[in-house]
């Protein structure tokens, strides 16, 4: 008898929807796709439809609704933190307990109104928040067995969590719990160095390696006491986030020497530093977990999921470590991932359905490709509906030979093809592409792609066949969350004097050639890896090996699909408005190529620069 | 939401934080108790706290599903009476009338899409 579930994830940040029939993943979408708003909390109605439209299922018909964290718990921690802050508290737990009381613990109802049934339950089931990452991380795994870390800012109570799975069978034996958290002392200096906490993170990540680590000790003495086996407590005197709406407190400041940066300030070397610092303190807990993990389970395999879990630098030195012989991680390692986590949970626990794992060590996330896809027909009738000048080239060879010849002559091109990714990383359905050995790639996708100046290179996806030959990473990486150093023999030299001599201009570094293929090359020799190999993606496999044919080179430069500030493109619309809002070169939708050139001038009512934040 | 909003929230939730939980503060201040440590304890070889249970149990599934005020009371006082907080349990009507005031007050809102991007949504 077949099983259909439907995870969903709301209210904090990144509301996603993911069904789930007979344990195989049929859908998973984030919210802010359909939305168009970054990061977007709201009940998940629009990715809910897709989801039961993927599926060809009726509300009526789910076997369970399943929510991925439990709102009674997170009002315990609510009322828990109130009693400890006292009246200093009272302006947070006024509005934090108004929120829930007088809307998130409302499930049942939010559902109801979004599908107009519960499913065969009659009820919206809860899942607990680490819980649902670990589903997330195991269940989909290629692994029977397996140590679990989950690791993020906090679910109801807990902010790491240790435990491992065989078969259906997952348990979480360990935990720290609010206000002692990993993932909120990295979002406090991602806020303290003037980044948005929740989508900063990844830039204080990518700030690390212009600084040196020379608060470390500071931090270890003062924020943090963390003990062998990786566990830590913080001291909360620092931290604002107890009693009030900002992240750090006065004492933070002072410990570093003044206010947090600014948004959009000059970035100083103490934020550089501060970077550095706060990422070889991260690194060492989660090596430090790893090892305590590994000795406690005796498990050869770990999987990972929470926010912190995207935090692909301290990745690369864990899989770079070997402490265990594989790694796997969930793609959509944050709040989004807890719908689909929330989903294989309900299967295999609350139902007590047996689990299948993939032979040949091949996971179930399908490349991650699960949210929707635009035929060749519905991409003719959109163009053709605003005669949109294009041609369709059906035949795949004569296609990829022409993207892979504009990419050679250092063209951008806008590429949507297949079923859009689930998580944060482009991955070859909704991607730009370039070429990554242009010296000026990187600078040109900058200002005429993202308008923005950028501290941070791009992203190569690589033929999986080839990785070896450009990087020191000797494992899989299909989802960009592994960061690999660039072998010796490619790198470049840089003159690093007037840096290291106190001149803060990073972009003097980045600008400069660090390697063979510099536009996906960081300051420290490092990248951010997509392997890609033929079964998963055949097409952007095809693509890639085209431009090996013409060029030699094994790889692109991919950067997710969007302007700054707004969610990756999910339909031909989204891709065609971004393509024109930017100075894209070529836009390719399935089959069919539209030039820059020939395309209209945009006219819109709005001044989009003005409609998505800065990030 | 409003300054106004905000007014009338604080009017909905406002006696549950001054009247029962800022009391039970100060009882528990008194008593020596904190709610959870705050600051880093050198003695502890380790900080991981064993759980109580290491995995969820059919009952756990459904143990939050609130469909009403009523229910909402119910399962909260049996979540908190599983905790040993006896004191909370014996509060829930007044958890109860303020979810009933927010109900209220967020019901004629439409929701937020806009996080505040300084501070980690955790509530």
């Amino acid at each position: 008898m077949s099983n259909t579930i439907l995870g969903i994830s709301a209210f904090y940040h990144d509301a996603a929807a993911a069904l789930v029939r007979d344990g195989v993943i049929v859908a998973a979408a984030q919210e802010e796709r359909f939305t168009r708003k970054k990061h977007d909390p709201r009940f998940p109605i629009n990715a809910i439809n897709y989801c039961l439209e993927e599926g060809f299922v009726d509300a009526a018909d789910l076997d369970a609704v399943i929510f991925y964290d439990n709102p009674l718990a997170t009002f315990d921690r609510v009322v828990e933190n109130a009693l400890a802050a006292g009246e200093e508290g009272r302006e947070q737990f006024l509005k934090a307990a108004g929120q829930i009381l007088g809307d998130k613990v409302w499930v049942n109802e939010h559902a109801r109104r979004a599908m107009g049934s519960l499913g065969r339950e009659g009820q919206v089931l809860f899942a607990e928040h680490h819980m649902a990452h670990a589903a997330s991380a195991f269940y989909p795994s290629p692994f029977e067995r397996a140590a679990i870390l989950t690791i993020d800012g906090v679910g109801e109570w807990a902010t790491t969590s240790l435990g491992a799975g065989d078969g259906k069978e997952l348990r979480l034996f360990s935990e720290i719990n609010y206000p002692h958290s990993l993932g909120l002392l990295y979002s406090a200096f991602t806020y303290f160095c003037g980044f948005k906490v929740n989508s900063g993170e990844y830039k204080l990540m990518g700030l690390a390696p212009y600084g040196e680590p020379r608060y470390y000790e500071a931090i270890r003495n003062h924020l943090i006491d963390v003990r062998d086996d990786g566990s830590y407590r913080l001291d909360t005197s620092y931290f604002g986030y107890l009693s009030g709406m900002v992240m750090t407190g006065q004492r933070f400041a002072d410990l570093f020497g003044g206010p947090a940066r600014v948004p959009e300030a000059p970035i100083t070397r103490r934020e550089m530093d501060l970077a550095a610092s706060v990422q070889k303190l991260t690194e060492e807990i989660m090596l430090r977990t790893a090892r305590h993990l590994r000795s406690i389970t005796g498990e050869s395999k770990l999987v990972m999921a929470g926010g912190v879990a995207l935090n692909c630098v301290a990745n690369g030195k864990l899989v770079a470590e070997g402490i265990f012989d594989e790694v796997w991680i969930q793609p959509a390692a944050g709040d989004a991932g807890g719908a689909l986590g929330a989903a294989l949970l309900a299967e295999h626990v609350y139902f007590e359905r047996p689990r299948t794992v993939a032979v040949a060590g091949k996971d179930a996330q399908q490349g991650s490709y699960l949210g929707p896809a635009f035929s060749s027909s519905e991409v003719l009738a959109f163009v053709n509906r605003h005669a949109y000048p294009h041609t369709q080239m059906a035949d795949q060879a004569e296609r990829l030979a022409l993207v892979a010849g504009a990419l050679a002559e250092g063209k951008i091109v806008g590429w949507f093809s297949g079923r859009m990714e689930f998580g944060p990383r482009s991955l070859g359905a909704r991607s730009i592409l370039g070429d990554p050995r242009s010296p000026t790639a990187q600078e040109t996708m900058n200002l005429k792609i993202k308008y923005r100046e950028s501290f941070r290179p791009f992203a190569p996806s690589v033929l999986r066949e080839r990785c070896a030959e450009y990087f020191e990473l000797d494992c899989e990486s299909p989802y960009m969350l592994l960061i690999a150093p660039l072998r010796e023999e490619r790198r470049i030299a840089m003159d690093r004097v007037h840096f290291d001599d106190g001149d803060d201009d990073m972009l003097a570094m980045i600008n400069q050639a660090r390697s063979d293929v510099p536009a996906i090359t960081h300051v420290d020799y490092s990248a951010r890896v997509q392997t890609v190999d033929a079964e998963t993606n055949p097409e952007y496999h095809a693509l890639i090996r085209a431009f090996e044919a013409l060029t030699g080179c094994g790889m692109l430069v991919n950067t997710s699909f969007n302007v700054r500030g707004e969610p990756i493109v999910c339909t031909p619309e989204d891709a065609y408005r971004c393509f024109v809002r930017t100075e894209m070169d070529l836009l390719v939708l399935e089959d069919v190529i539209l030039w820059r050139h020939d395309q209209p001038a945009l006219i819109e009512q709005e001044d989009w620069r003005k409609t998505y934040e800065l990030d | 939401m409003s300054s106004t909003d905000d007014a009338l929230m604080a009017a909905a939730i406002g006696p549950l934080f001054d009247e029962v939980l800022m009391p039970m503060a100060q009882r528990l201040r008194a008593s020596g108790v904190q709610p959870f440590p705050l600051e880093p304890d050198v003695s502890w070889l380790s900080y991981y706290v064993r759980r109580k249970r290491a995995a969820m149990t059919r009952a756990d599934f459904t143990g939050a599903s609130c469909v009403d005020v009523a229910d909402l009371e119910l399962k909260l006082a049996a979540h908190w009476q599983a905790m040993g907080r006896h004191d909370l349990a014996a509060q829930v009507a007044s958890v109860g009338a303020a979810a009933r005031a927010a109900q209220a007050l967020l019901e004629a809102e439409a929701p937020e899409a806009e996080l505040n991007p300084y501070v980690y949504a955790m509530f």
